[in-house]
């Protein structure tokens, strides 16, 4: 796992079980015998990023990358849950993941284009 | 950070699941959903001797129409109970509160159960369970009882189960149709344990107007979660200004019992960055709906949660007298 706070405040460590976010440091490993794991090297399909990752790349939406990981499950079930979020939507979403470098903007800015990416890919 | 070492035993059975807890004689831990207790664990304050996890018994699970409450499984996800459209129609006070515990992943995994044994007084869902009157069930060497939420919790992280007894369910009565409720929570960011919470209902009648003030929700007199209350904070009165802050001259007229008239306290400056207000932050939830009660009716209806997060033991500090919450929202329903 992504090792950050090791007790369930910093949203780092956040992978998908079974197809929800979950956070690793909060979940014991034999909790997870038998679930399917989702973590971040799974979003891109092959060298192709996936939007989310185009968007916070074209956005600066990170600048270390620690939290990076965490905050794009988090972000990719919040759009699954919410396909056209608001900006304070986007901000309560991000609510359990803390980023020290960025300041939260340039994320909001990625997450709100993705969300558009998402949609438009949607419709065809 | 890393646990004490412990036995971990995926229970087979409730039967299986209170014979390895009595086995352990009080020093073993019920594993549900982890999220309050694996923290714990990792932190070291707490070191039982097994973990018995109720994840592989079946029929813990699940929420259920049991004719005048609904019944929620133990090892039924928060996420699950917030996003239920039973629990919503019945019991809409219950999605209202539990939208403010933690966040989406935290709700993902904990368990309605795990959150009433833990009885975290700073935790929604044993407030609203004693709001409510609702019923815990257990199973003990003895057989299953049921127990009131009234009688459920004791105290700080204390409750009536006893050491071998298993939270199997709760059974929460429903609302009367055309309730409406609105929660309120004071929090430093969003997603963290509320310093203050309220949470209301009140069943109106066709014409707007009180036809129940909500006598089954206990006064905030009676409704006490936690061994500590701030002082300066007794539900029912007009809260005053944080410990520290400069004392307004008394009113020479007694308090209104109202809480819509309470005056905000100052807050801490909006340093949330990531965490604006949301719709509606400074406006009292359901003001409309309060503005009919009388001052009587709205002390009665509303059962204030004072609390301090223990986890950090923080407070909002007296260094602005900016107004206004960190975070408000109303949720709602005509039932």
């Amino acid at each position: 796992m992504h090792v950050g706070c090791e007790h369930g405040v910093c949203g780092a460590c956040t992978v998908l079980l079974d197809g929800r976010t979950a956070r690793s440091c909060c979940t014991l490993a034999v909790q997870a015998d038998g679930a399917e794991i989702g973590t971040v090297e799974g979003l891109a399909a092959g060298s192709r990023l996936h939007p989310l990752q185009e968007a916070f790349w074209a956005h600066h939406g990170l600048q270390c990358g620690f939290c990076t990981p965490g905050i794009l499950m988090t972000v990719q079930e919040m759009l699954a849950d919410n396909p056209d979020p608001t900006d304070e939507e986007i901000r309560e979403g991000l609510s359990g993941n803390i980023c020290r470098c960025t300041g939260y903007q340039f994320i909001v800015d990625a997450v709100r284009e993705a969300a558009a990416v998402l949609r438009a890919d949607r419709a065809h | 950070m890393k646990p004490a070492p412990f036995e971990y035993v995926r229970a087979r059975d409730l039967d299986h699941a209170v014979a390895v807890l009595a086995e352990h004689g009080g020093d073993a831990k019920v594993l549900a959903g982890g999220q309050s207790l694996v923290p714990l664990l990792a932190m070291r304050l707490t070191q039982p001797t097994a973990l018995v996890d109720l994840a592989g018994i079946d029929g813990l699970a699940g929420v259920t129409d049991d004719g005048t409450h609904v019944r929620i499984g133990a090892m039924t996800r928060t996420r699950t109970v917030e996003t239920d459209p039973l629990v919503a129609a019945a019991v809409p006070l219950l999605p209202a509160a539990l939208r403010h515990v933690g966040h989406v992943t935290i709700r993902n995994r904990g368990t309605a159960g795990g959150s009433t044994a833990h009885a975290d007084p700073a935790a929604e869902l044993p407030a609203v369970l004693r709001a409510l009157d609702a019923e815990i069930l257990a199973t003990g060497p003895a057989g299953s009882r049921t127990i009131p939420a009234a009688a459920f919790f004791e105290g700080f992280l204390q409750t009536a189960l006893a050491p071998d007894e298993v939270l199997t369910a709760l059974r929460v009565p429903k609302q009367a149709p055309a309730t409406r409720v609105a929660v309120e929570e004071l929090a430093r960011r969003h997603g963290d344990f509320a310093l203050v919470a309220v949470f209301a209902a009140v069943r109106l009648d066709p014409a707007g107007l009180v036809a129940e003030p909500g006598s089954r929700w206990p006064g905030p007199g009676t409704f006490r979660c936690g061994p500590r209350r701030p002082s300066n904070c007794s539900p029912g009165r007009p809260r005053g200004p944080p410990r520290g802050a400069r004392r307004p001259t008394p009113s020479p007229r007694p308090p209104t019992p109202s809480t819509t008239s309470t005056p905000r306290p100052p807050t801490a400056p909006d340093r949330r960055g990531a965490h604006p207000p949301l719709p509606g932050t400074g406006r009292p939830a359901g003001r409309e709906e309060r503005r009919r009660m009388s001052p009587e009716t709205a002390a009665t209806t509303a059962a204030a949660v004072p609390v301090a997060s223990p986890s950090t033991g923080r407070r909002s500090p007296p260094t602005s007298t900016r107004a206004g919450p960190s975070r408000t929202s109303c949720a709602r329903t005509a039932g």
